[in-house]
């Protein structure tokens, strides 16, 4: 009840704030359709040696979108709670902390849900991308244990602001680490074979793989391979975000980092 | 009843270039409290008054849990036990000096709203507008409101929890003596419900509702001030 009830606060919250801007939505569908049209363009020129890298770079850029807000929103949100002492007002409230952070995210989710659907009716109807549309209903379990892995390490991003109260060159080195090595804009073949082992070791590498086998190879086979390596990722990554958010949180009332002064 | 046995707080020092770094590993301190020593009893309205960064801000963050002290005890009744920190939060609301913990694009009625969803329930929040003389402005948003109305509205929001302590941080820094005398009738309200109220205050006007009052000097709370 009280998560149902923190996701609505938050959503409410936002919906209401972000209203102030209505322009807002309609210029996020014109840097949609912008942002597509450049990748249909260039896949003309790589279609030459790769086939149907739209459809590939698609996929790619989809679960990019659902990888970034994950990992950047929460460190965000808590620097920026931080810094008007609406972070410690949250912590002297009676709703755990972690919940807190976690729902301040929800408009955002949604937001993101919104884009990469609108995102795929465009790339499937007007740039004709091949995907197996039949198969979408099974990439919902891929996006949902997705987003616990990509949260939790949104999560411990978060902590990190707590004790060190910086984090955007962190954020931006792990989203750049992460799309170097997991694959959305190229396939792994390309990565040198020494490395390539990294990217056996990234969440967003399997996310990758499972989604695209299920959407553009029609093999759910492949898929569950992937989402297998995911869960275990999940499995582990939440209980420790979990630990290490709330480690932070009693380490910054000790030392008094969660204060505004 | 609040009762503080003891309480030392130190920070690290800003300046130490460790701590610019690594907060967390700066071991250059700077002692604010030295052995606070307080009792507050069941429907009293305790003034704590001191020069600034004297400590006073941090003595009301640790009764409401938001730091923890170096050293020392905070005991509360109804007797919670530290460990039981949701039950705690219950029974403590903290208002926060700064109005920067308010959405300044939300109206007043919008940002009651969203914090009741957070914490308490939806269904006082005309009560408590009307008790602060803020509905008729329950409709501007926050940035438009004068500095003593984001002052009343901080107070009202510590009311949405119906805590039985009320930790209030500098609630009258730019409120009028009107303000300042609603604010204060409403304070004596609380006592008569038998709520227990501490605030932090330099201004002679609020600090004179007080039942009792305590100044803190070079980390000390030298009780029974005037």
């Amino acid at each position: 009840m009280i998560f149902f009830k923190t996701f609505y606060a938050f959503l409410f919250k936002d919906f209401k704030e972000r209203s102030f801007y209505r322009f807002g939505f309609i210029m996020d569908l014109f840097n949609i359709i912008i942002g597509l049209t450049i990748f249909f363009l260039l896949s003309k020129i790589v279609e030459e040696k790769v086939s149907d890298y739209f459809s590939f770079v698609l996929i790619g850029i989809l679960l990019q979108s659902i990888f970034q807000t994950s990992v950047s929103h929460f460190s965000i949100t808590t620097s920026k709670y931080l810094e008007k002492g609406l972070f410690e007002y949250f912590i002297g409230s009676s709703t755990n902390p972690y919940l807190l952070i976690f729902g301040s995210s929800a408009y955002n989710y949604l937001l993101t849900f919104v884009r990469t659907a609108i995102m795929l009716v465009i790339g499937v109807v007007i740039f004709k991308a091949q995907i197996y549309v039949r198969n979408l209903w099974s990439i919902v379990p891929f996006i949902f244990i997705s987003i616990i892995a990509f949260a939790s390490i949104g999560m411990i991003l978060a902590g990190i602001v707590i004790l060190f109260r910086y984090e955007g060159i962190l954020r931006f080195f792990i989203i750049y680490f992460f799309m170097l090595f997991s694959g959305v804009y190229y396939p792994l073949d390309v990565i040198p074979l020494s490395l390539r082992s990294i990217s056996f070791l990234l969440p967003l590498t399997h996310a990758l793989n499972g989604i695209r086998e299920i959407l553009l190879n029609n093999s759910l086979k492949k898929g569950a391979h992937s989402f297998l390596f995911l869960f275990l990722f999940a499995v582990f990554l939440l209980p420790f975000s979990y630990i290490f958010f709330n480690t932070a949180i009693k380490m910054g009332k000790k030392r008094g980092n969660l204060c505004y002064l | 009843m609040v009762k503080l046995i003891n309480i030392y707080k130190s920070y690290p020092h800003p300046q130490d270039p460790v701590y610019k770094y690594f907060p967390f590993l700066s071991r250059n301190k700077r002692e604010v409290l030295k052995g606070v020593n307080m009792h507050v009893n069941k429907g009293e309205i305790y003034g704590i008054t001191g020069e600034n960064a004297s400590g006073k801000t941090t003595l009301l963050k640790i009764i409401a849990m938001i730091l923890l002290p170096d050293k020392g005890k905070v005991v509360i009744t109804p007797m919670v036990q530290k460990k039981n920190i949701k039950t705690w939060r219950r029974i403590i609301g903290y208002s926060p000096s700064s109005d920067k913990t308010f959405i300044p694009r939300l109206t007043v009625y919008e940002n009651l709203k969203f914090f009741s969803l957070l914490q308490g329930n939806g269904k006082k929040i005309e009560k408590i507008l009307d008790l602060f003389f803020l509905t008729p402005y329950k409709d501007t948003p926050f940035f438009h409101l004068s500095q003593g109305y984001k002052e009343r509205l901080g107070v009202a929001r510590v009311l949405l929890d119906d805590p039985f302590i009320i930790l209030l941080d500098e609630p009258a820094r730019s409120m009028d003596n009107e303000g300042i005398e609603n604010l204060i009738n409403i304070l004596k309200g609380f006592k008569k419900e038998n709520r227990t109220i501490i605030l932090t205050s330099q201004r002679e006007e609020i600090l004179k509702g007080c039942d009792r009052i305590g100044k803190i000097l070079n980390g000390r709370l030298k009780d029974d001030f005037f």
